[in-house]
């Protein structure tokens, strides 16, 4: 059992460094895309620090992608809300889709969303993870990934409205 | 039985004719009402254009000052201010000052004028938001606000003359919500997410952070709030009303796991050391709210053997392979996941029931598989796993298990009522299940999610800017209002029904609170 454990540990620590650059890369995105901005990269390196730690606490090692991000993703948004606590202000860059054809208050619309439709989204649509993927990181069964995407694409719907109509969309 | 087509076509309808990009999928009536209603036309192009966004390449975009302005939520005096013309604006602070000077002229002068009979002429201390807690009593020496026709109504469906099935007595479907109880709950801060209730609703365990899992500190929570005790710990969950076991995996190759009993004031009661990682994971826990606990060896998720122990606090018992997901409401079952592989997030194997005394197979399910989220909202590792009050059926993170026929339908994410019916949310309706036949539970609005107390009440709660509604359990419907919060992401309805802890956004942020409703 010992034996079993060990060698897992060592599994997963290697893992880790050998594709540092790949996961650096990858965290970074996710970051980024969750908001975190010009503190992505630090975050990104702070999770794959704190995974290096913790390594032991990884229950399966093919799952070491899913759980970095889930680290990662964990740390994006304390540090979000933290700064939201300090300060107010709004940010002013954005993680958004964006179409020469739509206008950018238009594509702003899905920074409107509730948090964790917005969420969903961004890892789905913005970043291609799968449900079951965004699930993960985000904590929360794929059903509930599902639900979410189906709210805020309603919301989305609901909001662009007149905008589409206005483009000829009906 | 006919359908009536006299409303507008669904927005699930106009969502799904806009993913194939063409109305010819719609019935012939929907397509005619398209073609002439505007609203229909608009969300129908809302749809197709979200599509279109959402399918766009995305990058990092400095938005520009238009689209950061933050939208006024819908409902509520910032909708009706902005509404406004700009020099009718500026007329609401003094029109303000004008209601208050009346309103006080009238708390002052209306007293030496009317006294309520069999009332006593001082006047009562009770504000707003304690006569809205308790305004569904009529206490006699009191004074009560005039009824309004919706709180006539709201009073009209607290007696209740019609009942749901299962005996819960139900608001009419048409009734507006009470709009009696509008004054701000009382809440207080959470220091963490997410939560989780004792059996009995007294208190509640939080995760400073966000997660459970890793090494954190977890408060113990009285229910108004009142931290009584802390400790740190990997992961928590509760054994009993007055008892938390909590696991700390071995620091190093050389350490032991420990799990220890923790009561109500951080204070540890009992320990137990041990190697319980296969994978050097650590101990996972799982508590019975009878005073039992699984401690399971997890040997990971996919097709790997697992093993889980009952420990009581003074002897632990003889080993059984799987994974351990829920007791029954009295303790005496476990139900028990043998895991065959997963991917994305998920697991999925077959189910066996055992006796937690004497770990004998009560039934298995080697044909059914089942598919268990390998991360959760709970503490721990995750699966909602409920066994229905009378134990014959099983809900696993949006599934209906029948253990009398082993087969499986898809409900949605919801709880349990005491009826024995299963409440859910699936796509944005609200279903009320008697074994696997569903109806649509006319109470609630659409769009909402759905929390639920052994009692029977539930809070149905929104993302999108509306305040949460509250099913007591006499089956009247009350609006809820949540000060400063404009959207809620999730919400765990206390198991007595006293209180709810929610995580949210508020104007500046998430929010993350404790409301009380008794």
């Amino acid at each position: 059992m010992y034996v079993k454990g060990a060698s897992v540990l060592i599994g997963a620590r290697d893992r880790i460094d050998d594709n540092y650059t790949r996961h650096f890369t990858d965290l970074t995105a996710l970051c980024r895309a969750l908001g975190a901005g010009a503190s992505a990269e630090d975050i990104a390196q702070d999770a794959l620090l704190h995974a290096r730690e913790h390594r032991n606490q990884l229950r399966d090692e093919s799952k070491l992608e899913a759980w970095l991000r889930r680290i990662a993703a964990r740390r994006t948004f304390e540090y979000l809300r933290r700064r939201r606590r300090e300060d107010a202000v709004e940010p002013v860059v954005a993680f958004i889709p964006v179409d020469p054809a739509i206008s950018i208050d238009v594509s702003a619309a899905v920074t409107r969303l509730p948090e964790r439709e917005r969420t969903a989204v961004i890892l789905v649509y913005g970043l291609g993870y799968d449900q079951g993927e965004a699930a993960a990181v985000m904590e929360v069964t794929r059903g509930t990934v599902a639900t979410l995407l189906h709210r805020a694409r309603r919301h989305l719907a609901e909001r662009l409205a007149a905008y589409a109509r206005e483009q000829g969309l009906a | 039985m006919k359908a009536m087509h006299s409303g507008h076509v669904s927005s699930d309808r106009l969502g799904e004719a806009a993913r194939h990009g063409s109305l010819e999928g719609l019935r012939d009536w929907e397509r005619g009402h398209v073609e002439t209603c505007e609203q229909c036309r608009g969300l129908y192009a809302g749809y197709r254009l979200t599509d279109k966004l959402l399918s766009a390449g995305w990058r990092e975009t400095i938005l520009p000052e238009s689209a950061i302005q933050v939208e006024a939520v819908p409902g509520g005096p910032a909708r009706f201010l902005a509404r406004l013309r700009p020099n009718a604006r500026s007329l609401v602070p003094a029109a303000l000052a004008v209601c208050l000077v009346a309103l006080v002229a009238l708390g002052v002068l209306l007293p030496q004028f009317v006294t309520a009979p069999g009332a006593s002429s001082s006047r009562s201390p009770i504000g707003s938001a304690a006569w809205a807690a308790s305004h569904s009593v009529a206490p006699s020496a009191t004074p009560q606000p005039v009824p309004t026709a919706s709180t006539a109504a709201a009073q009209t469906q607290g007696t209740g003359t019609g009942k749901a099935p299962g005996g819960i007595a139900a608001a009419s479907p048409t009734s507006p919500p009470s709009s009696a109880s509008l004054a701000p709950l009382s809440v207080s801060d959470l220091p963490g997410w997410p939560v989780m209730w004792s059996p009995d609703g007294a208190h509640l365990l939080v995760a400073g952070g966000s997660g459970w899992s890793n090494e954190r500190a977890i408060e113990i929570l009285d229910q108004s709030g009142r931290v009584t005790g802390s400790f740190s710990a990997d992961s928590a969950t509760w054994v009993d009303s007055n008892t938390v076991a909590a696991a700390t995996d071995a620091k190093g190759p050389g350490g032991q796991d420990t799990i220890s009993l923790v009561n109500l004031s951080g204070h540890v009661t009992a320990t137990l050391s041990g190697k319980y990682g296969a994978s050097g994971s650590g101990a996972v826990l799982l508590g019975s709210a009878t005073g039992l606990v699984a401690v399971a060896s997890m040997g990971g998720w996919g097709p790997s053997s697992s093993s889980f122990f009952i420990w009581n606090g003074h002897s632990a018992g003889q080993s059984h392979d799987g994974i351990p997901i829920g007791f029954s409401r009295d303790g005496k079952k476990i139900a028990v996941l043998h895991s065959s592989g997963g991917s994305g997030g998920n697991s999925s194997g077959w189910l066996e029931i055992v006796s937690s005394s004497t770990l004998a197979t009560e039934a298995s399910f080697p044909h059914m598989s089942i598919h268990v989220p390998t991360q959760g909202d709970g503490p721990g590792y995750g699966p909602e796993v409920a066994f229905s009050p009378d134990g014959d059926w099983l809900f696993v993170s949006g599934t209906l298990v029948d253990l009398s026929h082993g087969s499986t339908v898809r409900t949605g994410d919801g709880g349990w009522l005491p009826d024995g019916s299963l409440l859910t949310s699936n796509g944005g309706k609200i279903l009320r299940w008697q074994g696997t036949h569903s109806t649509p539970d006319a109470r609630f609005q659409s769009g909402g999610s759905v929390s639920t107390s052994l009692h029977g009440e539930v809070v149905e709660y929104f993302g999108d800017g509306r305040q949460p509604l509250l099913l007591t359990s006499g089956g009247s419907v009350r609006q809820l209002q949540l000060q400063g919060v404009t959207s809620l992401d999730d919400a765990q309805l206390a198991p007595n029904g006293a209180a709810f802890a929610f995580s949210g956004r508020g104007a500046r942020g998430g929010v993350t609170q404790l409301a009380q409703l008794k």
